[in-house]
């Protein structure tokens, strides 16, 4: 006996002589087995897409906590889950490799998108259980019910939310998408991992009775039902099919893929960008010059005005040796540096660009900072949760971190920052705050 | 000890190690939704959750059940009949379903929910989505179309009539034959390319950038 074979008794719900099964109730509607009449449905099928599906979540829920290390919840004001209080980040976040976040974040809302078809079909072909008599049969049979309602709720919830906090309709959530999205994703992988002990047996014993994949060499007119009194998930009255599994299989896998390609589109660069059809992000062209790429938050959005960035402006340094203040051609007689590093958002999409300005690090010296101090950034910005956020040492001390004053060999356009802009390597683009006006340094390492 | 364990069983349904797992399982939910629970307006979160598992299993289901269900075929038909009505209605639906899916995926953008969002975050106008969404469509549309006349032209092909067909009882496994191989390789060829794709669009992306002097 196989150790899943083993799993799956001492799992599985039992059958007990001693209580005879529930007399069924005359059903109506759906609630009769004989009401769901696809021939495609069955163990094989749920367990395929079942299967499919696993790497996309698993991508997706360590890609996640990756982006929630990535703020570096455990500075500053930085953390926006609400406090986590169970820190699992043993590791300041790298600035090497530069697309890390980029990488990190693609996949993670490529996952999510990618991911939707299969769900949906997973759904469908799962749907009978919904209205299993008797609804309830046991303690056992109940927790279980429980567990797969917080299982679909949470599910759909990650990517609804997801897909719309990435295309910018937030009016219906009425709540904090951020902290919603994470602890959401906790419950989910709670009810996935029992899912999972459960459900594994009966994958890979539907596996084992039609071969992991022999109905994908099923077209059409070979494709053979299931017996229904193995099989729960099976019709005992099926139609005559209309396409194959491997139909539908391919279908859905198709649409998959097509959301991955459109998904994973707006991270390129040029006009190949233009394949992300349909994504948030996938848009090139409009106002031609250096500051023509995408930008987060417009400054009318923000508030800022040129005027606050005028002749008036100062670059105020604190928490050093001494205070520091810098008016922008103060800045621009400091040595200069270039740099060509992403900005790379949270909602998966990437824009390399060639930055020039003066080093974190050179800016810390000015200002006589401690060895490891950390450094919180704040915006002109008035109001909003990004308008500051705290960088640590290993970020400011990278000789590519720069505070950025030009872009592409021209001044930041003030969308983009003007007059001064942070650029870190691998640092969520959030952080990169705009429109800096304020530097502090931590007291001390 | 053994009577004791049965009692356990027939009380609550299932072995002792079921009862362990769930319990684990429902105490890592427990500890998320005590979590959600701190934060503002929670009770619409939680709303959002249980909404979200109604609304797909009421709502969105019986819509795409009934895309997979319009196909009937006509009872008692010959061969051929049944052979042309699948073909119809497959390059029908399947055009249908791709631009039904683009259009959930992408409401917001598509039906310019949130206009002034897109505009003050991007500095872009979210009016190109519409006409690309129907493009796109319509291009699902025209390539099915295209296939399905390829299909009529070359004869629609009419399965061997001495196989019972699929719906009859349950007979033994037909032996892997060619067809598995030839459905395992194109799973394969189709990963191969998609991993491929990937793959390339790295490399691209990182030669063009990430290595700049």
């Amino acid at each position: 006996m196989s150790r899943l074979e083993k799993l799956g008794e001492l799992v599985s719900e039992e059958e007990d002589a001693r209580r005879p099964p529930a007399p069924d109730p005359p059903g109506i509607g759906p609630f009769r087995r004989e009401f769901w009449r696809s021939p495609l449905r069955g163990q094989w099928l749920t367990s395929f897409f079942g299967s499919m599906m696993l790497p996309f979540f698993a991508i997706a829920a360590l890609t996640g906590f990756l982006s929630h290390a990535a703020y570096n919840p455990g500075l500053g004001a930085n953390d926006l889950s609400g406090g986590f209080d169970v820190d699992l980040y043993f590791f300041d976040w790298p600035t090497q490799p530069v697309w890390l976040y980029s990488l990190t974040q693609s996949l993670h809302v490529i996952a999510g998108f990618a991911v939707i078809p299969i769900l949906l079909a997973k759904l469908w072909s799962v749907i009978p259980r919904l209205f299993e008599r008797p609804p309830v049969r046991s303690l056992a049979h109940s927790l279980e019910r429980l567990s797969v309602l917080l299982l679909v709720g949470t599910s759909i919830f990650l990517l609804v939310t997801g897909v719309i906090n990435v295309e910018y309709w937030l009016a219906p959530l009425g709540f904090s998408f951020l902290p919603a999205h994470y602890y959401a994703a906790m419950v989910f992988l709670g009810a996935l991992a029992l899912h999972l002990v459960l459900k594994l047996p009966v994958a890979a014993a539907a596996f084992r009775r039609e071969g992991a994949f022999r109905p994908l060499g099923e077209g059409i007119d070979r494709m053979r039902a299931t017996d229904p009194e193995v099989d729960d998930l099976a019709s005992p009255d099926p139609h005559e099919p209309t396409i194959s599994r491997r139909g539908l299989i391919a279908i859905v896998g198709g649409g998959s893929l097509a959301l991955a390609v459109m998904t994973s589109g707006s991270n390129l660069l040029g006009s190949v960008r233009e394949i992300a059809l349909l994504s948030p992000r996938g848009q090139t062209g409009g106002p031609a010059g250096p500051g023509d790429f995408q930008v987060n938050k417009t400054a009318e959005q923000a508030g800022v005005a040129r005027a606050m960035g005028g002749p008036g402006w100062r670059l105020k340094l604190r928490g050093g040796s001494e205070d520091v203040d810098l008016d922008r051609d103060g800045l621009l007689a400091m040595q200069q540096h270039t740099e060509r590093l992403p900005i790379a958002c949270v909602e998966g999409w990437t824009t390399w660009q060639t930055w020039t300005g003066v080093r974190l690090a050179d800016l810390a010296a000015l200002a006589g900072a401690a060895d490891g101090a950390n450094l919180l950034v704040e915006s002109l910005q008035e109001a909003g949760a990004f308008r500051q956020a705290t960088l640590a040492a290993n970020q400011i001390g990278d000789e590519r971190s720069l505070l950025a004053l030009k872009v592409n060999g021209e001044d930041l356009t003030l969308d983009h920052g003007f007059p001064a802009r942070v650029i870190v390597p691998a640092l969520p683009g959030v952080h990169n705050t705009k429109w800096v006006s304020r530097m502090t340094f931590s007291e001390a390492a | 000890m053994r009577s004791a364990r049965d009692r356990f069983t027939y009380e609550y349904g299932a072995q002792p190690l079921h009862l362990l797992a769930v319990v684990a399982s429902l105490l890592l939910c427990g500890y998320g939704l005590l979590r959600i629970e701190n934060l503002d307006n929670s009770l619409r979160i939680v709303v959002w959750i249980v909404a979200c598992a109604l609304f797909h299993d009421v709502i969105a289901l019986p819509l795409y059940s009934a895309l997979l269900r319009i196909a009937r075929i006509p009872a008692g038909a010959a061969l051929k009949t049944r052979a042309m009505t699948v073909h119809a209605y497959n390059h029908i639906r399947v055009p249908v379903g791709f631009s039904l899916v683009l259009l959930l995926v992408y409401l917001p953008l598509i039906l310019r929910l949130a206009p002034d969002e897109y505009m003050g975050t991007t500095g872009r106008s979210v009016d190109v989505y519409l006409g690309r969404w129907l493009l796109l469509s319509a291009a699902g549309f025209l390539v099915s179309a295209i296939a399905y006349a390829i299909t009529l032209r070359r004869g629609v092909p009419v399965p061997d009539a001495s196989r019972p067909p699929a719906s009859s009882e349950p007979g033994e496994a037909p032996p892997v034959g060619r067809g598995w191989r030839i459905g395992s390789r194109i799973v394969l060829a189709m990963t191969g390319l998609a991993v491929l794709w990937v793959a390339a669009a790295l490399v691209v992306g990182l030669l063009t950038t990430g290595f700049s002097p």
